[in-house]
């Protein structure tokens, strides 16, 4: 069984999204095989959150986009300190430039990718949950074989995850994030105390919610309880990811020839 | 009553946000989002890269003077669900954009709308109506 499971492993380190259909041996009962024969007419299985999601910013019902929610709790003074230094393309600091970590191809990070309007891949084992995003060809595991967090973790941009199911909802339990990451593209920060709540449902065959609820008492005074967000599935020609890595050569050239001449500035040499 | 008035704040809202540029990642604080305008030009370069393509065009202003605008788009992944491909914008082509423009007035823009010399169009929409 280990020696499988490190071959599993090592199979998706190396092999990646293309080659998921040929997994099928480690589906779960009556799960689809991912993405391409997926039959968008038919009842989903509310335990089946298998294939390639995204989420839209403009659908019906959308919750806001780039942050868990449209306020967040009160900041710790440690949360604020941050949260003046942060200059975010987005929400009430808005502004063009910034200091994005992003923008230096830092890991875009658990939570904040969760969101990203740009697909993300779930793949179900036995053992674990697997999700492959495009943002930075990234991928997580959420292990699902009923063990706890590893004690003293250090801490990584994408955490230990656990998982299991409450009823319908998928319950994604996260530890061990460090605080280099932004929370979201608000400029939020967290801390590595940040203790992280996913809720997953397929709500049908094309739609997916989640729902994010950020305890991390070193940055906020309160629970943060996200509302909720939509992801449709891919089908078709449209389920294809790209590679997406961020490379450090081609954010700088887009900086000088887009970032810098739209505020009206002149590019770096 | 309640469900009907409910419908209808559903429907404005969706109408409202149909006219908001979705979304640039890295933020898109630099742009005019309330007033597109459409340039026509010959396009010198097509940037197909990450972390968001690029095209470049000259574009003749009424007195004869050419300006060089910089169009920013999504990444490659997000226009090829749309639609696109490497190859869709080529350099030569005479093509009409519909953008936002740079709040500093530089002549750099979002692209929400890109119609190729053969009549196509090719826009941002990733998810069938």
């Amino acid at each position: 069984m280990r020696i499988r499971t490190m071959t599993v492993t090592c199979f998706f380190a190396l092999a990646a999204v293309p080659a998921l259909p040929a997994l099928t041996h480690a589906q779960m009962p009556g799960q689809q095989s991912p993405v391409a024969k997926t039959n968008v007419s038919a009842p989903a299985d509310p335990h089946d959150l298998s294939g390639m999601w995204e989420f839209f910013a403009n659908i019906p019902g959308q919750g806001i986009y780039a942050t868990p929610s449209k306020d967040h709790p009160p900041m710790t003074p440690w949360a604020k300190a941050k949260y003046d230094e942060a200059k975010p393309g987005y929400g009430p600091k808005a502004q063009g430039g910034g200091n994005d970590p992003i923008l230096k191809c830092n890991p875009t990070g658990i939570p904040r990718i969760l969101f990203f309007p740009q697909p993300l891949e779930i793949y179900q084992t036995p053992e674990r949950v697997f999700m492959f995003f495009e943002r930075d060809h990234a991928w997580r595991q959420i292990w699902t074989d009923g063990r706890g967090h590893p004690k003293d973790l250090a801490p990584t941009w994408m955490g230990d995850s656990i998982g299991k199911w409450d009823g319908d909802t998928f319950v994604v339990d996260t530890v061990g994030l460090n605080e280099k990451s932004w929370l979201d593209f608000y400029g939020d920060p967290h801390s590595d105390d940040i203790h992280l709540i996913e809720r997953y449902k397929r709500v049908d065959q094309t739609t997916m919610s989640l729902q994010l609820v950020v305890e991390d008492p070193k940055a906020y005074t309160a629970t943060w309880v996200g509302d909720i967000k939509s992801y449709k599935l891919l089908t078709g020609k449209k389920a294809y990811m790209d590679e997406l890595f961020c490379i450090p050569e081609e954010e700088d050239a887009f900086t000088n020839r887009i970032r810098m001449p739209a505020v009206g500035q002149k590019p770096n040499q | 009553m309640k469900k009907y008035q409910l419908n209808i704040l559903i429907v404005a809202a969706a109408l409202l946000m149909l006219g908001i540029p979705l979304w640039a990642h890295h933020g898109n604080a630099s742009y005019d989002n309330d007033n597109p305008i459409t340039i026509k030009g010959k396009v010198t370069e097509f940037a197909w890269t990450n972390p968001h393509v690029q095209i470049y065009l000259d574009v003749k202003g009424d007195k004869g003077a050419v300006v060089h605008w910089s169009v920013e788009t999504y990444s490659p992944g997000k226009l090829v669900r749309a639609g696109w491909d490497k190859d869709s914008v080529n350099p030569g082509d005479q093509v009409s954009i519909t953008l936002i423009p740079a709040k500093s007035g530089a002549p750099v823009g979002f692209l929400r709308k890109l119609v190729l010399p053969s009549g196509k169009e090719l826009g941002l929409q990733e998810l069938e109506n």
